[in-house]
């Protein structure tokens, strides 16, 4: 939450200085689209290293590295649709990631652990944080019906609007690696085996699931009428530039120079489809057996233990060693390039000390007669 | 706040058997896996419930020859024939044997190599999910098989090769049809080679895979195509030969790697290796008896002692240590098969830093026949 | 139209395209067993199958989120068809593409993927998760190279719009996308490989490995739900092909036959191939393709 500071920070110091400046550059390469290109390089970059976190305060924190990178993308546009964009989608992540840190604040509270291979199955004795999490991470991941997809819709449209298509499909891309360590932090949590000394856990206390349940019901508003806050952030952002970006064709009808997105439809679509298929699902067929956690198909011997069933360390390694060229070797790099330097600076400075006390001596007096210097020329 | 995430919870414990299609048969492996990465693994056996050594305890001699085929489902033959080589030696059958009766040995015993080379193959890609080059050979297999049935009776366990001899003469225009197989298996390979060698997905998961160090090869006393990928020109075939093996021109197959590709190739050599030998049999097969005047096998006993026969299976040297103690029973068998040393200390021993998806392929390249570990 | 004879013939719709998929997939196996040199299957095979596990006597389950992965897998393929027009300037076949453009339907695809990930993880198998991550991954990679040529596409016409896109590949074959803009086509459709999961990209199920992936617990009418699903998603993908790059269908036979080309395209290279290892997988979509997709944006951007 605190990490959204500086972006209001930024949006005031942008709006103030770099729009007389900045805005009528556009097209060339700006200060600006570097400033883009840097924002989506921390999206893609902390997002990435996000994914491969076993502890799930650091992911949250990654993550929430990465998506002030939209928002820095978002501002960086210089248009009216980014403004509005970077402005919903810091409202909207304030809200979600707000959400998402309450509820592991409550698993950690309740099982004083934080890596995800020391817990796992806490469904069953948690279903409260269960779905804030996972309204949470639907808002995070940007899947429609949730808010979360607005703001993605808004900053693809501000990007395309600018033409800036390279960046469009690379925000795609980072977004999309978001649903890693969404689904991660949802699975080795929640999901899965839950083990012997979780057995009696209770829910997180209820503070705890008011101030998540404060956070949902702006989320749910959003997923329905968008409008609610992008009128607001379109009112603020006429100020600065004078013209809206998002035009509203019907009640929940968003639509810009580039496309259409109806908030309501979609979510009446959904709940629909979903309940018109769990009325099939328990209706028809046989009625099914609930079986308990080791139950399970295991290759025709028997599941030893819920430890050794959950599969939660190392849950991307096949991706970390794809990214590995990526990751190590620039990272090996870029700190070789840093020891290489300090052990330049160091040599040089090395050279001052011979070991032979009087030379020291020498240096003192020189420094003193400097000081002395200073001084007097004051 | 942190507690250090044990060893226990960082690993995953993966069964792949005994069901599992990833498995090379009645057989299980007890993984455990981190990341992708297979951390040990241990081999089960025990699904068999058979125990095929004592059971021949109890059998006449002819009795135990319906056991043995059992031992390797696909390439049955061997074992009959180092039964029959076994018994042969301790009764003094051996100098009675015929020379088209060892001619005719050595054709099954070659027809099977074959047969089963040209299974594994397709299974070295089968096991990285391609379904056509497998089902291709699978098919010319059979056309193998139907040589089999037309001369054995049976296509699978043949029950062919007998103390003596063999049960059967070559029936009329064998070898006529059995060279139509040929051109049609020689014509389908290329095809087969296109998917497999020169495919570059395969290359990619092969080349570089489940290396096997050249020191273990005699700590674990490695045999056949795995010493064979390396480089090593062994085989019981040229070492020790047997039955008329060292009437025919062969060269023994070897490449350099080790790997999973290396392996798949020799298989795919030898393949052409068995036609060029059931060729020259062809030609150089002699008329006559095919099998000595055998005795009553009812009354029939052996006198007392010992011997140690070898021969030359796909998965490398296969050996019966035969026990006679001039009753009419046998007193022991024991049976050295290469996938014992391969399928439990050799795999075991590979398993360790192993990909996930590359066991499989690796179970079918090691050549894995769990009956022979569990005998 | 009204909204309820539109939601009307979308059901009709639905009820096709779930029929569509289902004997697509039972030509394919019919196909492949051919190139297998097998018999395989008949053709209605899969109704067979569908009709075995609804019937299934016995029935298992876990917790209650056992329950959404069907129900996201099967609503977010029909989801994805209500949203793209099968049949240009028929609005009882154009769905509700109105209420959505390129991007809904893009995110759209993944509502099925992650619901169906968090539903199959609940069963505590661990091929579950495995499958799962390596599924995630690959997802990823091929999204590089689909959202360069989505881009492409978009800003050909200047605009997500599915219909605006459609319209401009009007007036003949010359005009389709596929040859207008061939490196984004190029990029698309190895993408469309990854996307329908067949050989070399067939990571997540992977018998051989960890059979059969996240649906490993799943079974009776779970199962046939989860089946319905992938057919409708399947045609729903390839209509969405169809509609970017093949200058979308003007009756329903025109879209048969294009849709049947443009499967057919990931089971022809399918035939042949091993499976790649995941992070192989992930490096191949994000080398070669790529490269296509950026050239593909570059052609845009020069014209």
């Amino acid at each position: 939450m605190i990490s959204k500071l500086p972006i209001f920070g930024l949006a005031a110091v942008v709006a103030r200085i770099a729009v007389p400046t900045l805005a009528t550059a556009a097209g060339s390469l700006s200060a600006a689209h570097l400033l883009g290109w840097l924002g989506g390089l921390t999206a893609f970059g902390m997002t990435l290293l996000a994914v491969f976190q076993e502890d799930m305060k650091k992911l949250l924190a990654y993550s929430s590295v990465g998506q002030v990178g939209y928002v820095v993308l978002a501002m960086a546009l210089m248009t009216p649709l980014g403004w509005t964009a970077a402005l919903y989608y810091a409202v909207n992540h304030f809200l979600f990631k707000g959400l998402l840190f309450l509820a592991v604040a409550g698993v950690i509270y309740r099982t004083g652990v934080r890596t995800f291979a020391d817990v796992g199955g806490l469904i069953r004795r948690m279903p409260a944080s269960f779905i804030a999490v996972l309204i949470g991470i639907i808002a995070l991941a940007g899947v429609p019906p949730l808010s979360g997809f607005a703001g993605k819709w808004l900053l693809y449209e501000a990007l395309m609007d600018k033409g800036w298509l390279f960046l469009t499909a690379f925000m795609m891309f980072a977004s999309v690696i978001a649903f890693l360590y969404c689904f991660r932090l949802i699975h080795s949590i929640f999901l899965g085996q839950l083990k012997d000394e979780h057995r009696q856990v209770r829910e997180a206390p209820w503070p705890l699931l008011l101030a998540e349940l404060l956070m949902i019901v702006p989320i749910l508003v959003l997923s329905v009428r968008p409008r609610v806050l992008v009128e607001p952030l379109q009112h603020l952002v006429t100020g600065v530039f004078g013209v809206p970006g998002v035009r509203f064709a019907s009640a929940t009808t968003m639509t810009t120079s580039f496309g259409y997105f109806n908030a309501a439809a979609m979510m009446a679509m959904v709940v629909v489809l979903v309940v018109v298929l769990l009325v099939i699902l328990v209706t028809a067929g046989a009625k099914p057996t609930k079986v308990n956690q080791l139950d399970i198909v295991y290759s025709g011997e028997l599941p030893p233990s819920p430890e050794e069933v959950q599969y939660a360390w190392a849950f991307y390694r096949p991706y970390e060693k794809a990214f590995a060229p990526l990751l190590k070797a620039r990272v090996t790099a870029f700190w070789n390039g840093v020891v290489d330097v300090v052990e330049g600076i160091a040599d040089a400075g090395r050279r001052f000390y011979t070991g032979n006390a009087q030379t020291y001596v020498l240096y003192s007096v020189l420094f003193i007669l400097v000081l002395a210097a200073f001084g007097l020329a004051r | 706040m942190t507690t250090e995430t044990s060893e226990l919870r960082r690993r995953v414990q993966l069964w792949f058997g005994p069901q599992h299609p990833g498995i090379t048969g009645n057989m299980s492996v007890q993984a455990w896996l981190e990341g992708d990465t297979l951390t040990a693994g241990v081999t089960h056996v025990g699904y068999l419930h058979r125990g095929f050594e004592k059971l021949m305890e109890r059998r006449r001699f002819i009795q135990s020859f319906p056991i043995v085929c059992r031992i390797c489902v696909p390439e049955p033959d061997t074992n009959e024939y180092l039964l029959a080589a076994g018994l042969d030696e301790l009764s003094g059958l051996a100098a009675e044997v015929p020379q088209r009766g060892r001619w005719i040995r050595t054709l099954v015993l070659e027809m099977s190599r074959l047969q089963m080379n040209l299974m594994t193959l397709g299974g070295h890609i089968g096991a990285m999910a391609m379904g056509a080059a497998p089902n291709w050979l699978i098919a010319l297999r059979d056309l193998v098989l139907d040589r089999f049935e037309e001369l054995t009776g049976g296509r699978i366990y043949h029950m062919f090769i007998t103390y003596g001899g063999v049960r059967r003469d070559l029936p009329e225009g064998f070898a006529e049809r059995m060279e139509a197989n040929f051109r049609t298996i020689e014509e389908k390979l290329p095809l087969v080679d296109n998917v497999i060698f020169d495919s570059s997905v395969f290359r990619k998961r092969a080349i570089g895979v489940g290396v096997v160090p050249e020191e273990w090869v005699d700590e674990m006393s490695l045999s056949g195509p795995i010493v064979r990928a390396m480089g090593i020109p062994r085989d019981v075939r040229k070492d020790f030969p047997y039955e008329k093996y060292p009437e025919l021109d062969f060269e023994v197959v070897t490449t350099t790697g080790s790997d999973i590709y290396a392996r798949a190739w020799i298989r795919r050599q030898e393949i052409a290796q068995s036609m060029d030998l059931i060729r020259q049999i062809f030609r150089k097969m002699p008329e006559g008896p095919y099998c000595a005047k055998l005795p009553n096998m009812l009354t029939w006993t052996i006198p007392p002692g010992q011997t140690y026969v070898r021969a030359e299976a796909t998965r490398g040297e296969m050996g019966y240590y035969v026990v006679t103690d001039g009753s009419d029973k046998i007193r022991r068998v024991h049976v050295r098969a290469p996938s014992y040393v391969h399928g439990v200390a050799l795999l075991e021993r590979m398993i360790p830093g192993t990909n996930i998806a590359d066991l499989a392929p690796l179970m079918v390249s090691l050549q894995v026949c769990p009956p022979e570990m569990e005998r | 139209m009204p909204l309820g004879v539109k939601i009307a013939w979308s059901l009709v719709g639905v009820l096709v395209a779930i029929a569509y998929g289902l004997v697509i997939a039972g030509i394919i196996r019919k196909v492949m067993a051919r190139i297998q040199g097998r018999i395989g299957p008949p053709v209605w095979q899969q109704f067979i199958d569908l009709g075995k596990v609804i019937f299934q006597r016995t029935a298992t389950r876990h917790g209650w989120m056992f329950y959404l992965a069907p129900i996201f897998r099967a609503g977010g393929g029909i989801g994805l068809y209500l949203l793209v027009p099968v049949v240009i300037g028929v609005p009882a076949l154009s769905n509700f593409s109105f209420d959505g453009d390129l991007l809904l339907v893009m995110y759209f695809i993944f509502f099925g993927s992650l619901g169906m990930a968090l539903g199959a993880a609940d069963s505590g198998h661990p091929h579950s998760p495995i499958g799962i991550s390596r599924g995630l991954s690959q997802m990823t990679a091929y999204e590089l190279p689909f959202a360069l040529a989505m881009v492409a596409m978009a800003a050909e016409v200047h605009s997500f719009s599915i219909h605006d896109i459609i319209m401009v590949q009007q007036g003949g074959i010359l005009h389709w996308n596929i040859l207008t803009n061939p490196l984004a086509a190029i990029a698309a459709f190895i993408a469309f490989l990854g996307m329908n999961m067949y050989a070399p990209f067939n990571i997540v199920g992977a018998p051989q490995e960890i059979p059969v992936g996240p649906p490993t617990e799943y079974n009776s009418v779970f199962l046939s739900l989860m089946m319905s699903g992938r057919a409708i998603l399947a045609v729903a993908k390839i209509v969405l092909y169809m509609d970017l790059f093949l200058g979308g269908a003007h009756s329903i036979l025109e879209a048969f036959v294009k849709t049947f080309i443009i499967y057919f395209w990931s089971v022809f290279v399918g035939a042949v191939f091993p499976r790649f290892r995941t992070e192989q997988a992930v490096r191949f979509f994000l080398g070669w393709p790529t490269v296509a997709g950026i050239a593909g944006v570059l052609l845009v951007l020069i014209r």
